[in-house]
């Protein structure tokens, strides 16, 4: 029954801060995506769950037992690292089998693991005869055949072309759930998380800052890094001029008035956002609340959406419009629509928005 | 006039045949991608059009010049790399004014040209510090600019954002496109990104096994799919049946594809033809209660701004696309399905498993 807690963790390389103060739980059987920018801290995490890397302090609990200052060996998790780490004095078949024989059990999943992975038939090659792709593949086998109850993955599916990270990674969700593993998959693909994980969990400079399933990490999102790193966002900047419960009237400079609905209090500054595919583009010609007129700039067809540039005002909107919906032309008039009830409104940063809002 | 045109282009490496009979034109001005899965000659034959390798066979024009026996120096045309070659003890802006300095121009003249380039491309960097103390992606905009002020008006570019973190890439893509066309530089970028591509790209060249699969704009490529491959290719996930054309007429097909009803494709096929038939996921219209295909529902994900629903209609599984789910979009309802009209593509069969193969 392997469940995972982890417990005020930190850890400082030299002057930098990896991890400031993470507490997470992951259930028995539960798959969870760790999710966040490049450096914010995903491998160090995993790496200290598995027991690679030491933490300064907190700890680490595996079934309620504290694992903290166990070796990894004792741990009994799975880790598979970003640089694959195949054997590679060993063929395909007998890097994928090892955990299983190194432990005396079954070969059986390890066959299925290698099925699945659609490398059955190159069984008998060796790592540096196959593609960063199959290499990652067998990694991936070795790992779900490994015995081990608790998987720590990081981004597993890198380097797959589009196409097999989207066949593979619905196979790995249902591989694990079959065999019972709990799971902690990092990725800095929100939509590989949005699309598996049974909760997401958001990192950003050592902090998670929100946990939460899919689709309320998505629809309602905590926070404003959270909400922009999940998918661009059209972000406006506004002052509340006057609210009736949870709707607001926005004020926003170069754009102009915003009715929107708030989850969180705004004493005055807000951020208001849009996802590209709540922005609503209409033929010209339509008044009302939340409609402006804007001028088609852009136009890029990327097969199911096509994303579109309008120039309303000073700003560039950008919205994702559905495949069959109307599409304008290029520097067309068009009613652009603000659903009120679409909005991501946020209180203005402390920190400034760029600030707020970068990925380093 | 910097138009590029292919003509008839062979190569061989041994037995391995890397480019049969290619032949494409690039507009003066036009941004053209190529893609392909990898092994389809995509790095052969931007490394001839650049004058690394030489072909067996064919014709390479840059404008009006055949430039075949021309050396790379001699094509203008700047080449950008995934591997980001600036020189590493050079500042950035001695790197940048190194092209017309190099061709003999004074400090001065290079400078003007140095700055003309930097304005338009609105780059913000320190001219003073090195190529090191730049992020990957300002890293390559620098090499651009180099290229640029080489005096390059065709850009080769060989996967220039794979080295770069990916969300960096997508905003500078869109920059750097922006820049091509106020410039009016021709562009061809080879890339193994589909979506890079199609968001970037005036017209797309397909490859597949040395050959061109299609070559058209974004728009043509999921209207008006030449083959099954692109299909797949493209639009990642799609469906594709097998079955018998029924009747025909008017440049319409219904074909018997093992559902129960007969379904109706664009396409000149004769009566008892076997096709093949393909279905992209969006094309896939799910209703709580209408005609069509009677499908069961058995499993929802959400992909972030839409669903991906898998369906099942008697044996077979079906893939779908839904951007706003419906009240009856439930795991394990029964809800109703059709094919979008004009979005069933009908091929001559030639094995299913081959038509779509990536290698």
């Amino acid at each position: 029954m392997p469940s995972i807690d982890i417990e005020d963790v930190w850890k400082r390389y030299g002057s930098i801060v990896a991890l400031r103060g993470i507490n997470l739980h992951v259930d028995d059987g539960e798959y969870l995506c760790l999710l966040g920018p490049t450096g914010a801290g995903k491998t160090t995490l995993l790496k200290i769950i598995a027991g690679l890397v030491l933490q300064d302090k907190g700890r680490i609990l595996i079934d309620g037992i504290d694992m903290s200052n166990i070796p990894p060996e004792f741990r009994n998790t799975s880790y598979m690292p970003q640089g694959y780490a195949l054997f590679p004095n060993m063929n395909v078949w007998e890097n994928v089998a090892y955990g299983a024989w190194v432990r005396e059990r079954d070969l059986k999943d390890a066959e299925h693991a290698l099925k699945i992975m659609g490398l059955w038939n190159r069984r008998f090659s060796y790592p540096h005869e196959l593609s960063g792709g199959q290499q990652q593949r067998i990694a991936l086998a070795r790992a779900l055949a490994s015995g081990s109850k608790i998987l720590l993955l990081d981004e597993p599916l890198s380097a797959l072309d589009a196409l097999l990270n989207l066949q593979l990674r619905f196979e790995l969700k249902k591989l694990a759930k079959n065999l019972g593993l709990t799971v902690i998959h990092v990725t800095h693909n929100p939509e590989v998380a949005l699309s598996i994980a049974d909760k997401i969990a958001i990192l950003r400079k050592g902090v998670i800052l929100q946990i939460d399933e899919p689709n309320v990490i998505y629809n309602r999102p905590n926070n404003l890094f959270t909400a922009n790193f999940l998918s661009r966002l059209n972000i406006f900047t506004g002052r509340v001029l006057g609210c009736r419960g949870r709707e607001c009237l926005f004020k926003i400079e170069g754009l102009g008035e915003i009715y929107a609905y708030c989850n969180y209090d705004i004493d005055l500054d807000a951020v208001i956002g849009y996802r590209p595919e709540d922005v609503k583009i209409m033929t010209h010609g339509y008044e009302g609340l939340n409609i402006f007129t804007g001028y088609v700039k852009e136009i890029s067809n990327l097969g199911f959406f096509t994303r579109v540039i309008v120039n309303v005002n000073e700003y560039e909107v950008i919205s994702y419009i559905w495949s069959g919906d109307y599409v304008p032309s290029i520097n067309d008039p068009v009613s652009v629509v603000f659903p009120s009830d679409k909005a991501l409104v946020f209180p203005y940063p402390e920190e400034g928005l760029e600030e707020a809002l970068s990925v380093e | 006039m910097p138009s590029v045109k292919v003509v008839n282009v062979s190569k061989r490496y041994g037995p391995i045949i890397a480019l049969d009979n290619v032949s494409f034109n690039v507009k003066d001005g036009e941004y053209v991608c190529i893609i392909g899965p990898s092994g389809s000659g995509k790095s052969t034959l931007l490394k001839i059009i650049t004058g690394i390798r030489k072909p067996d066979k064919g014709e390479i024009y840059i404008g009006d010049t055949l430039v075949n026996d021309l050396p790379i120096e001699e094509r203008g045309i700047g080449i950008v790399m995934q591997d980001i070659l600036l020189f590493p003890h050079m500042t950035l802006w001695d790197n940048i004014i190194y092209g017309p300095l190099n061709k003999g121009l004074g400090y001065v003249q290079a400078s003007l040209i140095g700055k003309e380039v930097v304005g338009f491309m609105k780059l913000t960097i320190r001219a003073r510090a090195f190529p090191h103390e730049l992020s990957r992606g300002d890293q390559q905009k620098v090499a651009i600019a180099r290229a640029v002020t080489a005096g390059a008006r065709v850009l080769l570019l060989d996967e220039p954002f794979a080295s770069i973190d990916p969300e960096a890439a997508k905003r500078i893509r869109f920059e750097l496109k922006r820049f091509f066309k106020d410039l009016g530089l021709t562009i061809i970028h080879v890339t193994h990104n589909q979506e890079e591509a199609l968001s970037v790209a005036d017209r797309i060249l397909i490859l597949r096994r040395g050959r061109v699969e299609q070559f058209g704009t974004p728009l043509e490529l999921f209207t008006k799919p030449k083959t099954p491959f692109i299909v797949r290719f493209l639009g990642g996930e799609a469906n594709f049946f097998e079955g018998y054309v029924v009747s025909n007429n008017d440049g319409y097909v219904n074909v018997d594809i093992g559902l129960g009803k007969l379904v109706r494709g664009e396409g000149v096929f004769n009566k008892g033809e076997k096709v093949i038939y393909a279905v992209r996921p969006e094309h896939v219209l799910i209703s709580c209660e209408g005609e069509g295909f009677e499908a069961k529902v058995t499993d929802i994900f959400l992909m972030g701004f839409y669903y991906r629903v898998l369906l099942e209609v008697d044996d077979f599984n079906l893939v779908a696309r839904v951007q706003r789910k419906m009240s009856c979009l439930k795991k394990g309802a029964r809800v109703n399905v059709v094919f979008k009209k004009g979005f069933v593509f009908p091929y001559p069969e030639e094995g299913l498993d081959e038509a779509i193969r990536y290698e």
